[in-house]
């Protein structure tokens, strides 16, 4: 049977720094993230709230999504953070209008 | 800023409870010890025979912890009573924080049976926080034996508070929202950093609830209790901005103390107690990478009469003999001959072992060497024992000269006696 694939990851992916704790049977809890801006600012994000997390695939690749709500310089955004496995990579993923990127990895 | 969630779980009866898991699960006992009255007390032979733990069954004959055995055995001639473990509490206190931090990672020990978690951001692990108390109550029963308490709150005085309600085996809330229903209407002593001095104060000026003193204007707290009339009026509003600090402070002393079996009348035995005492606080210090700059002595008389007195050492240090010959000196400036019941040693103002010796021009004292001689002793203690080496003047020879030791003090003493430390259960009597 096929798995279910979410094909291209929509909106816009930007690499991030996370600190994650793990329980002992693998749940994460991301607990602060860095990451660059555009200026090339440093971001420290530590307070986080997490929605809701699933387990996804995006071309094929398995990703861990964490939706999220953070606080950033003040402001509150809703963002994704996604843990690829195989690559052992964090992302960020900040919603943005229509017209999206294609995933990149 | 998203509301912070904030556990404090409180072992019920720690000493008892644990002493009566280890008893059924190890020990072979019959007995619950939970279900009848009993306590874990001290020797009095030893002059520690205070009530250290008690049962519920025995909380409603009236005993009380801290009261002496004769005292509690009055009030409750069946009183079961229990030799301390100390060995035993630590195993399971580490036992006890280990498994709360599968919760979460920010675990504040606040005693041997008490923790802070900060639970901020773990919703989407262990759901909603009265679901994480409950399930988290579970499995410290399931896994461990014993039952705790559990306060949720959105800070930790208020988690500490609502830990405190109906006893055992429960979890409470007290959210900020709940504070005028659940902790208002009670007593002013009940809340945290009231004592019986404040309460006392407090009764004076007509405060006699939590809500009271909550609705008291701040100016006329502070102009009675100062600072402390402030910080009480915060916490009576449910006001705590203290943070979950899972790595705890470095020590700003240390100390040990200890009540001697008899009433010390001659110096050399006073003296002997000190080097004693100086063993263990130094070799502590070693252990934590750090020396000493201040030493002080504290002596409590035969008649409970407290006197102490320190000075600054020459150069910070944690040589064994170097604190001894402090702290003999000043016992020597401090003892007036009074029959002496308790000792106590302390260094204080604490620096890096790393940090330099001022040379003083006339003493020949080889340092380097007595500090390697103190690191080979503790490497050999650690490997064999503290038994295994021991200064000349502790050894017992009971014929021949005189021994220094006849009293036989025990030469690493202090904080807890070897005999709360473990208990050979081949000789008590298990029910």
């Amino acid at each position: 049977m096929e798995e279910a694939d979410a094909g291209n990851v929509r909106g816009m992916q930007i690499p991030v720094c996370c600190d994650c704790w793990f329980t002992r049977d693998g749940k994460g809890m991301p607990r602060l993230i860095k990451f660059q801006d555009d200026q090339e600012q440093i971001h420290t994000v530590s307070e986080i709230q997490v929605l809701y997390q699933e387990q996804k695939r995006y071309c094929g690749l398995p990703s861990v999504e964490y939706a999220c709500r953070i606080v950033d310089g003040g402001r509150q955004k809703d963002v994704k953070l996604m843990f690829w496995p195989q690559e052992q990579k964090w992302s960020m993923v900040i919603s943005t209008p229509p017209g999206t990127v294609a995933c990149e990895q | 800023m998203f509301d912070k969630t904030i556990f404090h779980i409180d072992v019920n009866s720690a000493f008892l409870s644990w002493e009566a898991v280890h008893r059924l699960g190890h020990r072979g006992a019959r007995l619950d010890l939970r279900t009848v009255p009993s306590a874990v007390g001290g020797d009095i032979s030893m002059r520690h025979g205070i009530i250290l733990a008690k049962s519920i069954p025995a909380k409603k004959y009236g005993v009380r912890t801290g009261e002496s055995i004769p005292e509690a055995l009055q009030k409750c001639p069946e009183l079961v009573i229990v030799p301390p473990n100390y060995e035993l509490y630590d195993k399971t206190s580490k036992a006890f924080i280990e498994l709360l931090k599968e919760y979460t990672p920010d675990v504040e020990q606040y005693s041997v049976d008490e923790a802070f978690a900060d639970m901020t951001g773990t919703a989407g692990l262990w759901g909603d926080p009265v679901s994480a108390a409950e399930r988290l109550r579970n499995q410290v029963r399931q896994e461990l034996g014993f039952t705790v308490n559990i306060g949720v709150s959105q800070n930790k005085l208020l988690a500490k508070m609502a830990s405190d309600f109906k006893k055992p085996d429960q979890v409470h809330t007290l959210f900020r929202e709940e504070i005028y229903d659940k902790m208002w209407p009670l007593p002013v002593e009940d809340l945290f950093f009231v004592g019986r001095a404040t309460s006392r104060k407090l009764y004076n000026m007509g405060i006699h609830t939590i809500g009271d003193l909550a609705q008291t204007s701040p100016d006329i707290l502070r102009a009675h209790l100062k600072k402390h009339g402030e910080v009480i009026w915060n916490f009576a509003n449910g006001r705590d901005v203290s943070v979950v600090e899972k790595d705890p402070p470095a020590n700003k002393s240390y100390g040990n103390s200890t009540t001697i079996a008899f009433d010390v009348t001659d110096p050399g035995t006073a003296k002997m107690v000190l080097l004693a005492l100086a063993e263990t606080v130094a070799s502590r210090m070693r252990k934590d990478g750090v020396k000493a700059e201040m030493a002080a002595v504290g002596i409590k008389d035969f008649e409970f009469h407290y006197t102490g007195h320190q000075r600054v050492l020459q150069s910070a240090t944690n040589i064994t003999q170097e604190i001894h010959r402090a702290a003999v000196q000043l016992f020597d400036e401090l003892w007036d001959g009074r029959p002496v019941r308790h000792l106590g040693l302390w260094a204080g103002r604490i620096r890096e072992a790393e940090c330099s010796r001022q040379l003083i021009l006339f003493d020949g004292t080889d340092y380097e060497k007595l500090e390697k001689m103190d690191m080979a002793v503790d490497d050999v203690r650690r490997k064999f024992g503290i038994d295994a080496i021991k200064r000349a003047a502790f050894v017992h020879t009971g014929s021949g000269p005189k021994s220094l030791n006849e009293n036989n003090i025990d030469h690493m003493s202090g904080g807890i006696s070897r005999e709360r430390r473990h208990v050979d259960y081949d000789k008590v009597q298990i029910l």
